[in-house]
């Protein structure tokens, strides 16, 4: 369980979305430092998301692309059932990885390098297990595009069921078997792979 | 309420979880529980539930792990968040969120998108040259060595870690038997701890406006670390805590600091650190100048001068420091060798950053669309390349053409500093954004030429940063900080020389000090009744501040025997100790900080009038002791009293026959024996 520094999440780990709804409406009337706390809420989970599908070079730059964008559409936002501003930020970096990888015309090709540049702008590894997670990442590079949004958002960025499913635009029980599914593809490439895990 | 089932494999784990969840159809909290806490677990329980019933085949759980463990270890740092936002909220505050791009246009938004990411892309040449960037960009906290087996806890996760590992706030790093890691701060300082010890970041903080101005704060949980601060710029702090103390930083120091069970122990090797008890009613700080030792109790009853104990450490130097003492040594010539490898990397890339300061005038994010802006942009970026390929001079023993550059230097900056206001007329908000960057930028080269001194090679480069004066012209405070900041850096040399037994380069060092201080004294005394008035109280304090440092300076001309200029030292001390008196009492009126009434009485008692007594005792017991030739002086460790050591503590064992005799001899606790 996480309790950030300013409460923004409760002790289940979910975030305070009423928080973000009023932060929402503030920003939308143009209050700049609202942006800034949605930013804040969010920014490390995006960052994550776009970091594992997409090249990390570029990582940063789509990133700040997201609220970029997230501020020029925010008028356009509403609550609705079954949607809330999580689900549409992270649809919107979606889109992002998603016209990234169509404007390089390339794969996604994850560095599989274990020791970063500390002058680069590179998350840190822990080197214990930098095997394991390099053979991760290579599998899951492999994986489907669903299997690979649904194990990012779940398990690396440790969103909650029902906000993966608002996400991803599927009910929870569906939200489930797709998980389950993924992880068993996982597991499947990971020992074709002849990786430990 | 909604029933919940579980499918069940019939074992023990599932009976358990059907149980919960049969409680959970009825949520049964006990009464006891205030209502907001009852919502809080349900909605915990709940969730735990929702996730029970999801539990994975075997296997599973390792891959699971794993990734969590890939995502908990993934992130930003603070430098890029900063960043980040700070194009984000411009980008806000500049748009309006009404503009609507590419709604009725599908194909423009992907135009935009494209383009969006081709010019943010390219901003990293914008605003600053290159070399700000990679000096921004190096700074990070990280583990610099291992040795046995050291972990992070980051968010309850247990990390492995190796060198380079990137740390956050809100580790802990934590090392087993046999263990030792050094962890290197974002300010260039360092931290070594001991085996069995663990360290948690609270703070790691520079300021966007001033990447040079840093705060880091640690808290040493348990164990034994030594932590050396290098030359942090004004405002900045780096500051050591456990549960009874916290030990600050504002300067440089080196000290070693010990956790035991109610205590925590310091000792500082170099310059000053200002403790305080951590819990306390009254704010009680008290100074440790190098040689002296803390001893801070965690006795919560009673906060007072006495829970922090004060003393001359007149312990041997142990194993554990004097280790810590030469990789002190080689953490200075580290630095040294870094900051001229990224001096290179700059100036091989020098074509590329003449080219994008060119670039600025067609880039449409550039601030800089006033021509004269412009030009004195690029000349300060030239002159900045001069003043690093001249480091790279020095280096070589190239000292005469090292110089030419050096002059450029100096004279563009003080060009631009006459233009400015000039500039400020045409454009006020973008000439003080280039402003505020060359004083960055001089920041940031004073930092690193912090750890050069008179005997090193690059030393013409740092006394020609010294000479420039930049951005003083409308204010006197920032003048006298000016002048203030010199005279440290100048006392730092002084020590550094006296460290290394280079006496006349040292005295050399000490005339220009003094003859800088008496600069300083004659604009605060012209300026006394105007602006810097606000500021007196922090005067005083950085000159108690530098009056500890003479102290520290003293005793070490006094332990190597250079007698002569300790008595120079003694002599600028007694003044500034009296002027100090003198000024505070013309400000009887005002309300004088305590906090400065007691770090006065603190050097005072401690430091000053001791070791002076000390001294004037010893000279005066040796005077007298010539006349009774039969007797002799025997220290507490039954040795010989030794007088040209100067080595006086507080017991002497005299023979009792001599006591009357020996009435000087009274001023210290004497223990009489028979001879």
């Amino acid at each position: 369980m996480i309790i950030n520094e300013n409460n923004r999440q409760n002790l289940s780990g979910d975030l305070d979305h009423n928080l973000i709804e009023r932060l929402v409406m503030e920003a939308q009337n143009g209050k700049v430092s609202a942006f800034g706390e949605i930013y804040d809420i969010y920014v490390e989970k995006i960052y994550r998301y776009i970091y594992f599908r997409a090249e990390k070079a570029d990582a940063l730059d789509i990133t700040e692309n997201t609220f970029l964008k997230a501020w020029e559409n925010l008028k356009k936002y509403k609550k609705r059932e079954g949607s809330t501003f999580t689900s549409w930020i992270f649809r919107i970096a979606h889109n992002l990885v998603v016209d990234h990888h169509r404007f390089k015309k390339d794969t996604v090709a994850i560095d599989p390098s274990i020791s970063d540049q500390k002058n680069e702008s590179n998350p840190e590894f822990v080197t214990e297990q930098a095997i394991s997670r390099d053979g991760i990442k290579k599998a899951l590079q492999k994986l489907k595009k669903p299997y690979q949004e649904v194990l990012t958002l779940a398990y690396l960025n440790e969103l909650s069921n029902t906000e993966v499913a608002r996400i991803l635009g599927k009910s929870e029980g569906g939200l489930r078997v797709l998980k389950h599914r993924a992880l068993q593809e996982m597991k499947k490439l990971l020992e074709e792979m002849n990786i430990n895990y | 309420m909604r029933k919940y089932f579980i499918k069940t494999r019939f074992n023990q784990e599932d009976a358990e979880l059907r149980k919960l969840a049969d409680r959970l159809s009825e949520p049964d909290l006990k009464a006891e529980l205030p209502e907001t806490d009852q919502v809080l677990m349900k909605a915990h329980l709940m969730r735990q539930f929702s996730q029970a019933d999801e539990k994975l085949p075997r296997g599973f759980d390792k891959v699971v792990n794993c990734f969590k463990n890939m995502g908990a270890s993934t992130g930003l740092n603070q430098y890029q968040k900063i960043r980040i936002k700070d194009r984000v909220l411009d980008f806000a505050e500049a748009n309006d969120p009404q503009i609507v791009i590419g709604r009725f246009l599908p194909r423009l938004r992907f135009v935009m998108a494209a383009l969006m990411i081709m010019v943010l892309g390219l901003s990293s040449f914008t605003l600053v040259p290159n070399e700000f960037d990679i000096a921004r960009a190096a700074k990070w906290t990280f583990i610099e060595a291992v040795e046995g087996e050291v972990y992070v806890n980051r968010g309850g996760i247990l990390l492995a870690v190796s060198e380079e590992f990137n740390l956050r706030e809100g580790d802990i790093v934590i090392t087993q038997d046999d263990s030792f890691v050094v962890i290197r701060f974002l300010d260039d300082s360092v931290t070594r701890l001991d085996n069995n010890s663990s360290l948690r970041i609270n703070k790691l903080y520079f300021s966007p406006e001033n990447f040079a101005k840093t705060e880091v704060n640690v808290k040493l949980e348990e164990g034994q670390a030594w932590t050396r601060v290098i030359n942090l710029v004004e405002d900045s702090e780096f500051v050591v805590e456990t549960d009874d103390a916290k030990a600050s930083v504002q300067d440089r120091a080196s000290f070693e600091i010990v956790k035991e069970d109610v205590s925590t122990s310091l000792i500082v090797f170099d310059n000053v650190v200002d403790v305080s008890k951590k819990e306390g009613m009254i704010d009680n700080v008290k100074p440790v100048v190098s040689g002296f030792k803390a001893e801070i109790s965690s006795d919560k009853l009673v906060a007072s001068n006495h829970d922090i104990l004060v003393e001359e450490s007149k312990d041997q130097v142990s194993e554990w420091a004097e280790l810590n003492i030469n990789l002190d040594e080689d953490h200075r010539e580290k630095l040294l060798a870094e900051s001229k490898v990224e001096n290179q990397k700059v100036l091989a890339e020098d074509k590329t950053l003449i080219k994008a300061a060119s670039d600025f005038k067609s880039n449409t994010f550039a601030i800089f669309n006033d021509p004269d802006l412009e030009l004195t942009k690029n000349q300060f970026v030239e002159a900045h390349i001069g003043f690093l390929r001249a480091q790279n001079l020095l280096n070589d023993g190239k000292r005469t053409e090292a110089l030419a550059y050096l002059y450029d230097y100096k004279n563009t900056i003080n060009e631009i500093d006459l233009k400015l206001p000039e500039l400020m007329v045409k454009d006020r908000e973008k000439t003080r954004v280039l402003e505020n960057m060359i004083k960055e930028s001089l920041a940031l080269q004073r930092k690193k030429m912090e750890l050069v001194f008179p005997d090193d090679k690059l030393y013409p480069a740092k006394k020609n940063l010294m000479e420039i004066d930049f951005g003083f012209r409308e204010s006197v405070v920032a003048k006298v900080d000016n002048l203030v900041a010199k005279a440290k850096t100048r006392l730092a040399e002084v020590e550094h020389l006296v460290n290394r037994s280079k006496f006349d380069e040292a005295r050399s060092a000490f005339e220009v000090y003094l003859r800088e201080l008496d600069q300083l004294v004659a604009l605060v005394d012209l300026n006394k009744e105007g602006e810097i008035q606000a500021d007196v109280f922090d005067l005083f304090s950085e000159q108690i501040n530098q009056l500890k440092s003479l102290n520290a300076i003293e005793r070490k001309l006094r332990f190597m025997e250079d007698f002569e200029m300790a008595s120079m030292v003694r002599d600028v001390i007694d003044v500034n100790i009296d002027k100090l008196m003198l000024i505070l009492s013309e400000y009887k009126d005002k309300e004088v900080p305590f906090r400065l009434i007691q770090e006065l009485e603190s050097l005072v008692d401690n430091y000053v009038y001791e070791q002076k007594r000390k001294f004037e005792v010893s000279i005066e017991l040796k005077d007298k002791m010539q006349d009774y030739p039969e007797y002799k002086l025997i220290s507490e460790d039954q040795k010989l009293f030794d007088f040209d050591k100067e080595n006086i503590t507080e017991s002497i064992i005299v023979d009792k026959k001599s006591t009357a005799e020996i009435e000087s001899a009274r001023v210290l606790d004497f223990e009489l024996e028979d001879k």
